[in-house]
């Protein structure tokens, strides 16, 4: 991705232009399309299908994609469709609400800390840098295991993990925007620090924690996947994309649909999230904003 | 395949082996193939090696093959010799043993009768929790030897399972002299069996080896129990080589495994999945909601989708057609019927199912989550608000003694076959239910005594229908299915036999018996 940016910064002949800015208009479209989707499908849900989540067919156990069940049943005879759907509910909740979490405390701690510097900095940073250390699936079957399993732990855990990533993102750049002359103008016509920090930091530093956020979504809905994955996520049986890969992985040798179609609708999410922050990150930076 | 059966036969016959194909439990048989090592991929850990606490059915695999008891049952489950070659009762209360002579303990101590003496008193002590503390409590009265031989027990009143529970897996005979030198239960084993605990290391592998001076010597010369807990990863070992035999056997690869050449499935019916019930907790203080949850799920939906419909439906209790106290009048009562489930709540006063407001535990196990799971969907799309709760086995173990639950799923296996055992669940002091809800009905409790104390068969078959009819008004459980509950071994593992009824989880206990073919 970053050399195709490059690339397209430097390109001088018009027609290549053309051709390029069409690529990176669909390196932006295409993933939000894809999210834009899933969000639908967990908005219309109840209007997508007749069967709820948790109904049970016992006669119509793992079929096979129908007109009736458009992705086929899985071994409980539960309409996968519905499942996916209900689930895509459950996922983006908890990504949505895990990290807005930490974008909000994390943003404030890292640029209040870069802000004010010392002792407070040295403390914050710290301790960020202490989560940091973990591997972050491992600190979370820890917390998870000791709190219980159930939607708002997962939140609140990945919401733990992503805070220390938001204040450094936030640290850094507010340390290179505290030095510019704007900030140093305010200061000097007097105004409080949290008026400083809300009107000339944080606009400034919206842009890369717009892009951290997008990347953010996608391993949150990686983690709670995982986590549920693991049976430490929503209990059964709600259907959580994990869960239902995990559930129906037993039975693989009987049917792969109930597993495929879990699978490829979290690859698919976590790579569109994935190419999202990509492109914002190209889109947002002044330098290369003309070229779109 | 065939062939090679017949060729197996062939030499059977030559070698005059007795009629029992397949090495039955019971007296020695000569091992058409000796040495040899099992590899046996097991459900879970053993959790103890302690030989007077029951760990659960998994660890028959190792305490049974460790140990021996006075009485053992035979492939037909029939109760015959085990360490006593023979006993007598010269009156109903009153047994004598005659213990077998050159069985030596594995430390190379021979077996007398003081050692029977001491397991029962280790039994007797509240310190050791025994799980048939309370059973011996109320049964002996006394124990005497008399010379090294023989040992005479005396009951406080005639019992028709006294037997049966020196069968079990919970009263294995453990040797004095070694525990008098100091030698812990918890950490070591010492037993008369077939073969002994060399090496463990908890989690990861427990190694038996052969005893050579048994007196029911094995085929094997060892046996390595693995626990593998994913039950993918458990019949991949089987079919990749890398495992001899592994237990519970999920039914989807039962199936599959039954159709695939080179390996056999051994499959029973000994375990039932049921939903504990605490009578202390609201609404389940109303036996009538207790019963309209028993009409509100439907058995054979619950068959279907977690056990592919393998699963045999519980429409009755405990009794099943092949107990002599089976009783047809009362086996097929609960059936699914939301009408008269609505009406039941009605007349304890629940208008509608939507007051019903229930929480319902279960372990992180498939076998018991998938059970779970369905009936959970089923009574919310009855109307009522289910909430499920996931907890780590040692936790619902430990809710299942204090009793803090409101419904708890749960899989059990009978501890003998006699009726009896209604008594350990139902009784007001029964250890394995009642006591912990506080779960009293006084019909019950006289009837369940009664039925304790008599040993004439007609009556006795009269008293347990009563007390399923009692059983059918209170409804302490829901009642659900008997679970298929299989092994599978590579077709070159020989003469494992499956008890029948509910003995099937003794089956593992009985490796001596097992060769395999070259």
């Amino acid at each position: 991705m970053p050399s195709s940016t490059l690339a397209s910064g430097t390109a001088s002949a018009p027609a290549g232009w053309a051709g390029r800015r069409r690529v990176r208009r669909l390196q932006l479209l295409v993933p939000l399309a894809v999210v834009g989707g899933v969000a639908a499908l967990a908005a219309f849900a109840p209007l997508l299908t007749p069967y709820g989540a948790e109904t049970i067919d016992p006669l119509l156990r793992m079929a096979l994609p129908s007109p009736a069940h458009l992705l086929g049943t899985d071994e409980f005879g539960r309409d996968i469709l519905s499942r996916v759907a209900y689930g895509a509910r459950i996922t983006l909740l908890v990504s949505v609400a895990s990290i807005g979490l930490a974008v909000c405390v994390g943003t404030l701690l890292g640029s209040a800390a870069a802000f004010f510097g010392g002792a407070i900095d040295l403390l914050v940073m710290r301790i960020a840098d202490g989560l940091l250390s973990f591997p972050p699936i491992l600190l979370a079957i820890y917390v998870i295991t000791f709190l219980g399993p159930s939607v708002v732990n997962v939140i609140l855990v990945i919401a733990l993990l992503y805070i220390p990533r938001f204040a450094r993102v936030a640290h850094a750049a507010t340390l290179s925007v505290r030095e510019t002359e704007y900030v140093q103008a305010a200061q000097a016509q007097g105004a409080r620090p949290a008026r400083i920090l809300r009107r000339a930091v944080l606009p400034n530093i919206a842009a890369p924690l717009f892009v951290q956020a997008s990347l953010g979504l996608g391993h949150a809905i990686l983690l709670e996947s995982g986590l549920s994955f693991l049976g430490l996520g929503a209990p059964p049986p709600a259907p959580s994309w994990g869960r239902m890969i995990e559930q129906s992985s037993r039975f693989m040798t009987l049917s792969v649909w109930p597993v495929v179609w879990p699978a490829s609708i979290v690859s698919g999410t976590v790579l569109a999230f994935n190419l999202l922050g990509d492109a914002l990150r190209d889109w947002l930076d002044p330098r290369l904003r003309g070229s779109v | 395949m065939r062939g090679k059966i017949l060729a197996g036969l062939l030499v059977v016959a030559v070698l005059g082996v007795p009629a029992v194909v397949g090495g039955a439990p019971g007296p020695a048989v000569a091992c058409p193939v000796q040495g040899g090592v099992l590899r046996f991929g097991l459900y879970r850990d053993p959790t103890g090696l302690d030989p007077h606490l029951n760990f659960g059915a998994t660890s028959s695999s190792l305490q049974g093959n460790v140990y021996d008891t006075l009485v053992e049952y035979d492939a037909r489950g029939n109760l015959g010799p085990g360490l006593a070659e023979s006993w007598a009762q010269p009156q109903p209360t009153v047994y004598i043993f005659k213990l077998r002579r050159n069985v030596t303990f594995h430390d190379g101590t021979p077996l007398v009768a003081a050692d029977v003496l001491y397991s029962f008193k280790r039994i007797l002590d509240p310190q050791t929790k025994a799980t048939r503390q309370k059973e011996f409590e109320d049964l002996v009265e006394s124990t005497r030897a008399q010379g090294d031989y023989t040992v005479e027990v005396r009951l406080k009143h005639p019992s028709a399972t006294f037997l049966d529970i020196l069968a079990g897996r919970e009263t294995f005979i453990v040797s004095k002299k070694w525990a008098d030198a100091g030698g812990d239960f918890k950490k070591a084993m010492n037993g008369t069996g077939a073969f002994r605990l060399a090496s463990y290391e908890p989690n990861v592998r427990y190694i038996l080896e052969r005893y050579p001076k048994a007196w029911d010597p094995a085929c094997l010369d060892r046996v390595e129990l693995v626990p593998i807990l994913d039950d993918r990863a458990r019949v991949n070992a089987l079919r990749s080589g890398q495992a001899d035999f592994v237990e519970y056997l999920p039914w989807q690869d039962t199936e599959f495994l039954m159709r695939e050449r080179g390996f056999r499935v051994y499959r029973g019916f000994e375990v039932f999945n049921m939903i504990r019930l605490n009578p202390t907790r609201p609404p389940l203080t109303n036996p009538k909601v207790r019963q309209a949850l028993n009409f509100a799920i439907n058995r054979e939906t619950v068959s279907l989708t977690a056990f592919g419909g393998q699963a045999q439906l519980m429409d009755g209790f405990l009794l099943r057609k092949d107990a002599w106290a089976y009783n047809p009048e009362t086996s097929k009562v609960w059936k699914y019927d939301p009408q008269r489930a609505l009406a039941l709540l009605k007349e304890a006063g629940v208008m509608r199912p939507g007051d019903l407001h229930l929480v319902l535990e279960s372990a992180n196990l498939t076998v018991h989550l998938d059970t779970a799971q369905v009936v959970a969907t089923m009574l919310r799309s009855f109307g009522a608000t289910v909430d499920l709760k996931i907890n780590d086995v040692a936790t619902l173990f430990q809710k299942r003694v204090t009793g803090d639950f409101m419904m708890m799923m749960d899989g059990l296996s009978l501890p003998w076959a006699d009726p009896d055992f209604y008594y350990r669940y139902f009784h007001s002091t029964g250890t394995a239910y009642a006591a912990a809800v506080k779960f009293k009905d006084e019909r019950l409790d006289q009837l369940l005594e009664e039925g304790q104390r008599i040993t004439d068969r007609t009556k006795r078959k009269a008293i347990y229908a009563d007390a399923e009819r009692a059983l059918f008004q209170e409804a302490p459980w829901i009642f659900i299915v008997w679970r298929p509950q299989a092994e599978a071994a590579r077709s070159a593992v020989k003469g494992y036999v499956r008890l029948p009824g509910g003995l099937g989880a003794f089956s593992v206990g009985y490796f001596n018996h097992i060769w395999i073919e070259k």
